[in-house]
């Protein structure tokens, strides 16, 4: 008997694949995408990137409006905007990142428990997920900023917290569904472990909502950490928030310099908005339900 | 140089005055008085006098009035030498009695007040009728803020006995002299008179409180307002063009409490404010240009802007370090450049408002002239001096209800970083703030603005061991000693070679880093008549000035706002 080669098939990039059907079928959630990679590039390299330091006063530079040496123009005491917009951009990236990461760590970890085991433990967490959700999102985070105080990492964890709890409900949802499939029932017959399924049957397929949960929680977070900023609750000066930069100089100097809120405001609302629209097309690519709509 | 002062401070203010307003008019009754108040951001401590909080007269003092006050009638409004700025001096020609009709000194010790028989208190329901002002009244009042926990150390200590010789008669009986008695409890923050009545109600609701003044207080709704409707009965009359009105003008005064700078500067613009008592440099120019019918004075600020170190912890308590931190800090360029050339240099802690009391920089001896000259180089050697030459990282605590002080700061860390210094930057809301200095658990770096309040005061309060309002906790026998013997001294001219040495001394012991004093503003639309820009007539306490001001309510409409 003689070996027949069988034909090779293409080798399948999943990553390349992916991304050409988000040009081809959502461009607008590929530019988002390119603005969100842009952005993570300047958070992660604002060191290397930024013209000057965040903090390099020169008085004798003060309120200079947007030039070729200062393309954001420059600050009441002379800093570089531009240098300060990418290092608040470094900043965002920190807390939107951190924050949404455990934001999604205890969405998944709840959301999963609650759907897969169901019954009193899903009963009980879902009260505690109803009541914590009645309460106003911006009045809950001023009041434990009050009382624990500005810094990077109570805001991480309070928006982590805050967004962990309300988005476990949509993997929970997820999560119900996925446990009736034929696979789940499959894997419980032949004796696989509550560990073993969760792990390798359920997560792998709630991992779609993940990723659009954590993409869109980055936006949240951004926002709400440049909300809590504006209102003197953030991160303390003189890091350079979008926020605090919003509220601080670019209100007090409006008519002087208006460039030093224009700047902060043009990158938020570009930023969070190509956050979203990118978190929209991952959703509609990824999400089988959204297929063909 | 008694001249030179008089010169800065008529001049001073006379140049500010875009339009001096000597009404020629006819004033009229009616019309609410919508306030932002140099105090625009906060709201009120306390409404109780017990509580000894400076800001008692500021809040209630269109209500409850003093022995002593300004005599706008000497204001340069109405052509005299007074501005009536200063947060709590009033030199002695300047003064009147409010409550206090006439007094005398008998002996060298007891001093013997009349009082007006004509003030009415105010009736309050479920406090008391309304009634004539007695002198039991003045006992208790005194009474209530002599025996509060909270009182100041020393304050009054020597006050020896207050009792009523009768109905109208009031007695101090002193157990030294004060330099500062007519402040103490005539003009002062914690001088206010109130009825008996308040001993037997809850002193700290605002519907409580009651007083002889031109206003009472209708309404307070927190971070928001204050409303006070006119008195009817008041006592005191304003005399224009030779004759004289009752007075209050106006019905309703209302301070408006408003945090955010751009909003309470907006309010202004849209009418939404008649006057604006204090704004920033930044916002003068723009103001000018969109809003020309505005009226303008400048002042120079009544609080002295410093960052106190507390001089009880290391490494503050080596004044090699506190003396490096002044040298590395550029004066010069804050007050050019941040301030834009609207500061002095050194203001603080004695106001140039306060005469001869007030010596300039430039007649200072080097060692305190070299503290607001900027020098890294010789910053970095005392460090290296006292031990620390590689820096060190230290706390600073700084409010952010004051806009200026938070722009600042990251200039100020900025200088400190240069010479190897790093400050966290912690900003607290105001209550916090200030709790956290009168409990002296503050940081070790304290940027604060304080009062200037009067020549004595200014270093008793700050300077003295253990009083409340002394941020970097400095003591020294000799000076408390000095400033004790300032209090027991007649003469005026010896107070004031004194006080200009104690003042020389605590400048060059830096127990702060000093910073420039800035220049502020007041703008008031043309229809806010018999106003001239005129902030206090006591302590902290306007109440008096708006109770003459008059609304020209057709001028208002003719400008578009009805």
């Amino acid at each position: 008997m003689s070996e027949t080669a069988l034909p090779l098939l293409p080798q399948r990039r999943p990553f390349v694949f992916f991304h050409q059907r988000l040009f081809r079928e959502k461009p607008l959630g590929a530019i988002g995408g390119v603005v969100f990679v842009v952005f993570l590039f300047c958070g992660i390299f604002a060191d290397v990137l930024a013209p000057f330091g965040m903090n390099e006063t020169d008085m004798l530079r003060r309120l200079q409006s947007p030039s070729w040496a200062h393309w954001f123009g420059t600050d009441h005491i002379g800093r570089d905007v531009l240098s300060r917009i990418l290092y608040g951009a470094q900043l965002s990236v920190i807390v939107g990142f951190m924050a949404a990461g455990l934001a999604t760590v205890i969405s998944i970890v709840l959301g999963v428990v609650c759907g897969y085991f169901g019954g009193a433990i899903d009963m009980a967490i879902q009260r505690f997920v109803d009541a914590w959700m009645t309460f106003p999102d911006l009045v809950l985070l001023i009041v434990v900023i009050s009382i624990v105080g500005p810094g990077v990492p109570q805001i991480v964890i309070i928006l982590g917290c805050l967004y962990g709890i309300a988005g476990s409900r949509i993997i929970r949802g997820s999560v119900i569904g996925i446990r009736e499939n034929m696979y789940t029932h499959a894997a419980q017959s032949i004796g696989a472990s509550t560990p073993h399924i969760l792990t390798f049957h359920i997560l792998p397929n709630v991992m779609p909502v993940v990723i659009v949960l954590f993409t869109t929680r980055v936006g949240a977070v951004i926002l709400a950490e440049a909300g809590l900023s504006f209102l003197g609750l953030g991160i303390p000066p003189p890091s350079p928030t979008w926020g605090s930069m919003l509220s601080g100089t670019g209100r007090t100097y409006m008519y002087l310099g208006p460039w030093l809120a224009l700047a902060p405001g043009l990158c938020l609302t570009v930023v969070v908005y190509a956050i979203n629209i990118y978190g929209d097309a991952l959703r509609d690519l990824l999400d089988p339900r959204m297929r063909g709509r | 140089m008694r001249l030179f002062c008089l010169v800065f401070v008529v001049v001073g203010t006379v140049v500010g005055l875009s339009a001096n307003n000597v009404s020629a008019e006819t004033p009229e009754y009616g019309g609410d008085l919508n306030i932002g108040t140099v105090n625009v951001t906060l709201s009120p401590l306390s409404w109780d006098p017990a509580d000894w909080t400076w800001k008692s007269n500021h809040d209630a003092g269109g209500q409850r009035e003093q022995l002593f006050a300004g005599d706008l009638d000497k204001s340069v409004r109405k052509g005299g030498i007074y501005p009536f700025i200063s947060d709590a001096y009033l030199p002695t020609e300047s003064i009147r009695g409010e409550l206090a009709e006439s007094w005398v000194w008998e002996g060298d010790l007891t001093l013997v007040i009349s009082l007006r028989r004509n003030a009415m208190f105010t009736d309050r329901p479920g406090v008391m009728k309304a009634r004539l002002l007695e002198a039991q009244d003045v006992v208790f009042s005194y009474d209530l803020v002599d025996q509060s926990p909270k009182r100041i150390p020393t304050y009054f200590d020597h006050i020896k006995k207050v009792y009523a010789r009768d109905k109208h008669t009031v007695v101090f009986e002193f157990s030294e002299f004060n330099a500062e008695w007519m402040y103490r409890f005539g003009y002062g923050y914690y001088s206010s008179i109130s009825p008996r009545e308040l001993g037997n109600v809850d002193r700290k609701d605002w519907r409580n409180t009651s007083g002889t003044g031109p206003f009472i207080l209708e309404k307070y709704v927190q971070a928001n307002a204050h409303i006070y409707r006119r008195n009817d009965n008041y006592w005191d009359k304003e005399t224009i063009d030779g004759q004289q009105y009752p007075i209050p003008f106006v019905n309703k005064v209302i301070y408006r409490i408003i945090k955010d700078e751009a909003t309470y500067l907006t309010a202004l613009r849209t009418g939404q404010l008649d006057i604006l008592e204090a704004m920033r440099w930044i916002a003068v120019d723009h103001l000018k240009e969109t809003t020309p019918e505005l009226k303008w004075n400048r002042w120079l600020a009544t609080q002295g802007t410093f960052m106190a170190l507390r001089v009880d912890q290391k490494p503050f308590d080596d004044i090699r370090v506190r003396r490096a931190l002044n040298l590395a800090i550029n004066q010069k360029e804050i007050a050019e450049l941040f301030y834009g050339g609207y500061a002095e240099l050194m203001a603080y802690p004695q106001h140039p408002g306060f005469g001869e009391y007030f010596e300039p920089l430039e007649e200072m001896p080097q060692e305190v002239q070299e503290l607001f000259t900027y020098n890294p180089e010789k910053a970095r050697a005392l460090l290296k001096d006292a031990g620390v030459p590689e820096g060190f990282t230290f706390d600073v605590q700084v409010c952010s209800c004051s806009p200026s002080n938070m722009d600042m700061i990251p200039l100020l860390e900025s200088y400190l970083q240069k010479v190897g210094i790093s400050i966290k930057i912690k900003p607290m809301e105001y209550a916090s703030f200030l709790s956290a200095m009168t409990t002296k658990t503050h940081g070790p770096g304290y940027l604060l603005n304080s009062g200037h309040v009067n020549p004595i005061t200014t270093l008793r309060k700050s300077f003295v061991t253990g009083q409340t309002w002394n941020p970097s906790q400095y003591s020294s026998e000799h000076y408390d000693e000095q400033i004790r013997l300032v209090h027991l001294e007649r003469d005026e001219k010896k107070r004031i070679v004194m006080l200009r040495e104690l003042t020389r001394l605590i400048l060059a012991e830096a127990p702060y880093i000093w910073l420039p004093t800035a220049y502020n503003h007041t703008a008031w639309w043309p229809w806010v008549k018999n106003y001239g820009g005129e902030l206090r007539v006591g302590a902290v306490r306007p109440g008096p000035i708006y109770g003459r001001i008059w609304i020209d309510e057709k001028l208002k409409a003719e400008l578009g706002f009805d």
